[in-house]
């Protein structure tokens, strides 16, 4: 039976008030420094959870964030980790993957049921009959997973903080502290954490240690607490590391990235458990579990333990529990007791028991709770009562991190653990998890680590390892086969002994494939107390020796981390142009455009009316659309031509001052990626456009070529730092001759000028350029001076009824225009060959952009892009972007764009299709969504206004 | 007349606006200015981008030149070189709307819409260390430090007070920017100047 215990010296509670809680419907007090496992401990509380897959009945294993037997669940959170964490006053806490709750919970006829659920069952199983399948995976489904999680949760935000470090040490340990302060008073800085409520790891726990470090630890901590170069971080996990030392740290407020310019690891080992027949009953525990229990929190989790020995730390335990206050009865050792040299006397002079080798280890139980341990031990069999079996038979190294920052590990014979070897520049480990198991050991490591650090920062120091431990800390055999098998290896995942051997037999041998095979180590406790009995385990299997085996790969993260915490702060960049406010204030109806948002239209109406009245604004009178999103690039320089020249499929240097070309962007491939708009300002200056989606991009091809030809030439982007407007329609001239000194006629500014001009008193850039097939000037300005000009031309055009015009209706008056749009009407794979943009490839440049590959392409186009009008409307089955064009079973393209045109009183359209089908085709057929067929005609496509005459209008 | 891309982020309920260099900006609290640290709209300094063979000659004026990603501070203005051949030359508070637009040969003049924003005060450590993915401390007091700032592209100086730095970004992501860390501050404690607040403020 589980109690508290009298006062512990230094223990980690205060018993001077209560913390209350429920715990499955049923009230329990705790004191301030319980954990809630602690506290439930406290309280006889020792059925603490169900399993993953067969629902048994668990309790604490570890109770140090290595298992993960005790998940509980609350209103507002899940799978919150017992073991480590602190009870909330007031909260009602109950276990995860019950149904019916812990006691009663339903899932444990799963067990039953176990013969027919082996590991990997559900890779053969429930296939048949076939129609019963989508039943069985609902239910499998139902029944995965731990915790649940609500939208009703209340959502958490946990800010990401950086930090920057001269050496983080990991691992608040003998080790941990020694090699901290180590560091100081060299002038670096240095951080130490550790995941416990307090620094000191095992000197806390183990009272033998407890008792020898008492000074040294009070001394060690006043210095690091006293010194200003150090921090000092616990209840904080480094859960990853990543390259130039980026190591995650999870902390209550977050996340805290710290950037180490070196980093010591002194993460110590993990205890692991011996595999035998109900060794997951509650009351089967790990050594160092009850010794946490009783000397942190005072609570001892049983009345009669046994601990079962694998080494000469068992001992240690077992004295140590003894002279807690603790009742251990006997120490049943996996090996002869005369091979632990003093300890077996000790022990026995302490009261203890010692019985060994023995044999045909099985756990019994009675309600769900260990109740006593049966074995054998000389040919005879025995049987012993009580309600704790502490095993103690082996450490695995905690060196997670250490495999992720590519330490090479180098398996060590003589201690039987994998040691750290060779380690990257600015890396050094201490301790257990580097083989130095005593005391003094762990601390003369910790300080030869500190020192081999300070030699890496170039400063003056002697670095003097103690040795590796020369026996074995850990038993290299501690499991106990049973043909009614239930002896678990993973706790976690409910994997026994015998579903290695399955693994194994079906030809997963590897143990990269065993592990995904029988999920051992893909728990919540990702292989901390399992991953070592397994690879021992395969070992034995494959008859090779552990070494042989190797290990699977260590990857982040250490322990789970929550969602909140790596979400951190929302941030959500974008990009305003300086009209957003204007567009709002109209009624904009808005889309996302990359980190941009556009206006699709104005709302004036239903969604159709909104968009024909932009359309005939623009079409009959005045329209204006911010175009600021388009990429905005000042070329200058001697070369500024030349760069042009190689990155555009035309001759742009060829190009008159004042005036524009249109130009498209191709990559080495030949395919089309983006297009533009050149201006030549002056001799050695060109201002480009780019596509809004292309413009980081283009930016980037331009400045790569430019270095790469090392071209005397600046290429400024200015995409977002110039706003840009475009105003269109009959009556265009009109408006702007109000507000401009710049002559508009034909002569002075032709179609496809450009000219530098004021504007509303506005010094501003205007392109005589057409998207929609009007008379268009393209007007770029500067962003603070924006609004005034919009403002200004509204205010002026209200007269001819001016209207804004969205994206929606833009992309329809450059559809009847025939225009491409760039990564809509093409795509991956789409070159000008295969669009009527051939003629912008001027191969008489002997370098550009994708000419070689140009060259071969336009031999033999694949795929071509027809215009097609049809009379079909059907408001509700519309013709949609991405309908195919079929020719009966055959898909011979997709359609990329299509609208109803009102000037044209029919839907039109551009398709990309096979070329071979396009060469003197004249009707094409379009699937619709329901599998009717649409047939259309096809045209050329300059649907409106095929001689330019209106955008070219000689007003 | 301009208007500051951050105008937006400044409550006209809580702020005086008017006019600096030509700029409408927020220009001072309505209220008493209680926190002495947060943030503080600067676009209204003036800023050209300068190119060309003359460049140098023309900045020995004023400045000893500057090495790449670094600050020459003059007389009311600085100069950052922001590229091999590119600079950047700002007013500063001590002369609003003062500086003559540089004109000489050989040197190409790019009149630029810049943001510039101050952040100052004891917040400004726990709100870089938030949203900066740049050491900044390791950077000698006169650099020019591009970098990421809540996912927008930035540059960042220091400025001789400590915990003082200031913010030059492009106009379209300005607001998102400014709006972002003000609200950051707000929850540390902080509050946002006007413009004639931060040139008057002890905090330089």
């Amino acid at each position: 039976m589980a109690h508290r215990v009298p006062p512990q010296p230094h223990e980690w509670i205060t018993r001077d008030r209560k913390v209350r809680f429920s715990f499955e419907g049923e009230p329990v007090a705790a004191y301030p420094g319980d954990t809630i496992t602690s506290a439930l401990l406290a309280s006889d509380h020792t059925l603490l959870g169900r399993s993953f897959k067969y629902h048994r009945p668990r309790g604490i294993l570890s109770a140090a964030n290595h298992d993960s037997n005790v998940l509980l669940q609350t209103a507002t959170r899940t799978n919150v980790r017992a073991d480590v964490e602190m009870p909330l006053d007031g909260e009602a806490y109950t276990a995860v993957n019950t149904h019916g709750g812990l006691k009663r919970d339903w899932g444990q006829l799963l067990e039953a049921l176990s013969p027919v659920l082996p590991v990997g069952f559900y890779y053969k199983a429930f296939f048949r009959p076939r129609w019963l399948f989508p039943l069985w995976e609902r239910l499998i489904r139902r029944a995965s997973g731990l915790g649940w999680v609500s939208t009703d949760f209340p959502p958490t935000r946990q800010a990401t903080h950086r930090v920057y470090v001269d050496c983080l040490v990991i691992g608040g340990g003998a080790a941990g502290l020694a090699a901290a302060s180590a560091l100081l008073d060299h002038g670096l800085t240095v951080i130490v954490i550790d995941e416990n409520a307090r620094l000191g790891g095992r000197l806390h726990y183990s009272r033998s240690e407890a008792e020898a470090s008492r000074d040294w630890l009070a001394t060690t901590l006043s210095r690091l607490e006293s010194a200003a170069e150090a921090e000092l971080w616990t209840q904080s996990v480094a859960v990853g590391w990543y390259s130039d030392h980026e190591v995650p740290v999870v902390r209550a407020d977050g996340i805290h990235l710290v950037t180490a310019r070196a980093i010591i690891v002194a993460t110590g080992v993990i205890e692991t458990p011996a595999v035998f027949r109900n060794n997951d009953l509650p009351g089967v525990m790990l050594a160092s579990a009850a010794q946490r229990l009783v000397r942190r929190y005072g609570v001892a989790p049983f009345e009669d333990g046994i601990v079962l020995a694998g080494n000469a730390s068992a001992y240690e335990a077992a004295i140590d529990l003894k002279r807690d206050g603790l009742r251990i009865t006997t120490i049943l050792d996996l090996d002869l007791p005369t091979t632990r040299g003093d300890r077996a006397v000790e022990a026995e002079a302490e009261g203890i028991r010692v019985v060994g080798p023995i044999k045909h280890l099985e756990a019994r139980g009675s309600r769900g709770q260990l109740s006593s341990v049966t074995y054998n031990v000389n040919g005879s069999a025995h049987e012993l009562a009580c309600d704790g079996l502490l095993m103690s038979v082996g450490w695995a190294p905690a060196g997670q991190l250490l495999h992720q920052a590519r330490v090479r590990f180098t398996y060590d014979p003589q201690l039987e653990q994998v040691l750290p070897s060779e380690f990257p520049a600015g890396i050094a480990a201490a301790g257990r998890v580097n083989g130095r198991f005593g005391l003094a050991a762990r601390i003369a490591d910790g300080e030869a680590a500190g020192a081999k650090i300070l030699l890496y920062f170039k400063q003056v120091a002697t670095v003097v390892a103690p040795p590796v431990a020369s026996i074995p800390q850990s038993h290299s055999r501690p499991w106990f086969p049973h043909p009614k098998g239930k002896n678990f290896v993973d706790f976690d995942e409910d994997i026994q002994l015998h579903d290695f051997s399955v693994a194994y037999r079906e030809g997963f041998d590897n143990v990269e494939l065993m592990k995904r095979y029988t999920t051992n180590g893909m728990g919540p406790s990702q292989g901390k107390h399992s991953n070592l009995n397994a690879a021992r385990i395969l070992a034995e299997l494959q008859g090779r020796s552990l070494a042989e085996v190797g290990s699977t790969t260590a990857r982040p993260f250490y322990h789970p981390v929550t969602m909140g915490a790596l979400a951190g702060r929302r941030l959500r960049p974008r990009w305003d142009s300086a009209l957003n406010g204007e567009h709002t204030r109209a009624g904009a109806e808005w889309m996302d455009a990359g980190l941009w948002c556009r206006p699709k239209f104005y709302r004036g109406g239903s969604d159709a009316e909104s968009r024909l009245a932009e359309y005939r604004a623009v079409r009959e009178r005045l329209g204006i659309i911010d175009v600021s999103t388009l990429g905005k690039f000042e070329v200058i320089g001697p070369d500024a031509g030349q760069l042009l020249a190689l990155c555009y499929t035309s001759a742009v240097d060829k190009a008159a001052i004042g005036m524009t070309r249109y130009v498209l962007m191709c990559d080495q491939r030949g395919i089309i990626v983006d297009d533009g708009v050149a201006a030549r300002i002056g001799e050695q200056r060109f201002y480009v456009t780019a596509g809004s989606s292309h413009a980081q991009a283009t930016y980037r091809t331009l400045t790569q070529v430019a270095a790469l030809c090392r071209l005397n030439v600046e290429v400024v982007d200015i995409t977002r730092q110039l706003a840009a407007i475009n105003i269109a329609g009959p009556r265009v001239r009109g408006l702007l001759g109000a507000v401009t000194s710049q002559n508009l006629s034909d002569t002075s500014f032709p179609f496809l000028g450009v000219r530098d001009a004021e504007l509303c008193g506005v010094p501003v850039r205007m392109m005589r350029v057409g998207f929609v097939g009007e008379v268009g000037y393209e007007i770029h300005l500067p962003y603070t001076q924006a609004v005034h000009v919009w403002r200004s031309l509204m205010a002026l055009g209200a007269a001819d009824a001016i209207l804004p015009f969205g994206v929606e209706t833009q992309r329809q008056l450059r559809l009847e225009k025939g225009h491409l749009i760039v990564a809509q009407d093409t795509d991956g794979v789409t070159h000008p060959f295969e669009t009527p943009l051939a003629g912008l490839v001027n191969f008489k440049k002997p370098h550009f952009l994708g000419r070689a590959a140009l060259e071969m392409l336009r031999e033999a186009p694949a795929r071509s892009v027809v215009g097609f009008e049809t009379d079909y409307s059907a408001l509700d089955l519309p013709i949609e972007e991405c309908h195919l064009v079929v020719d009966g079973s055959s898909i011979l393209g997709r359609v990329t764009s299509v609208g109803y045109s009102p000037s044209l009183g029919r839907t039109i359209g551009l398709a990309v299709v096979t070329h071979d089908f396009a060469i003197g085709a004249q009707r094409i057929a379009i699937r619709l969504t329901n599998g009717a067929l649409v047939n259309a005609r096809i045209v050329p496509t300059a649907f409106y206004d095929p001689g330019n005459t209106r955008q070219q209008d000689a007003a | 007349m301009k208007v500051s891309p951050l105008l937006d982020a400044y409550s006209p309920a809580e702020f005086v606006y008017g006019e600096r260099a030509g700029m409408q900006i927020a220009l001072a609290r309505s209220a008493p200015i209680t926190a002495h640290a947060g943030l503080a709209d600067l676009s209204a300094l003036r800023k050209w981008m300068l190119f060309g063979s003359g460049v140098p000659t023309l900045l020995s004026k004023n400045f000893a030149l500057p090495a790449l990603f670094s600050r020459a501070v003059g007389a009311g203005s600085w100069v950052a070189r922001v590229g091999a051949g590119r600079y950047l030359l700002s007013e500063d508070t001590q002369r609003v709307g003062e500086i003559e637009e540089p004109a000489m040969r050989d040197v190409t003049v790019l009149t630029q819409s810049w943001v510039e924003f101050a952040i100052f005060g004891a917040m400004t450590t726990e709100i870089l260390s938030e949203l900066c993915t740049t050491n900044l401390a390791q950077y000698p007091m006169n650099a020019w430090i591009p970098t990421l700032l809540a996912d927008s592209e930035v540059a960042i100086y220091r400025c001789p007070a400590t915990q003082h730095h200031r913010v030059v970004c492009a106009p379209a992501e300005g607001l998102y920017l400014f709006s972002t860390i003000a609200g950051l501050a707000k929850e540390l404690g902080g509050e946002l100047l006007g413009f004639d607040d931060y040139c008057k403020t002890n905090v330089l």
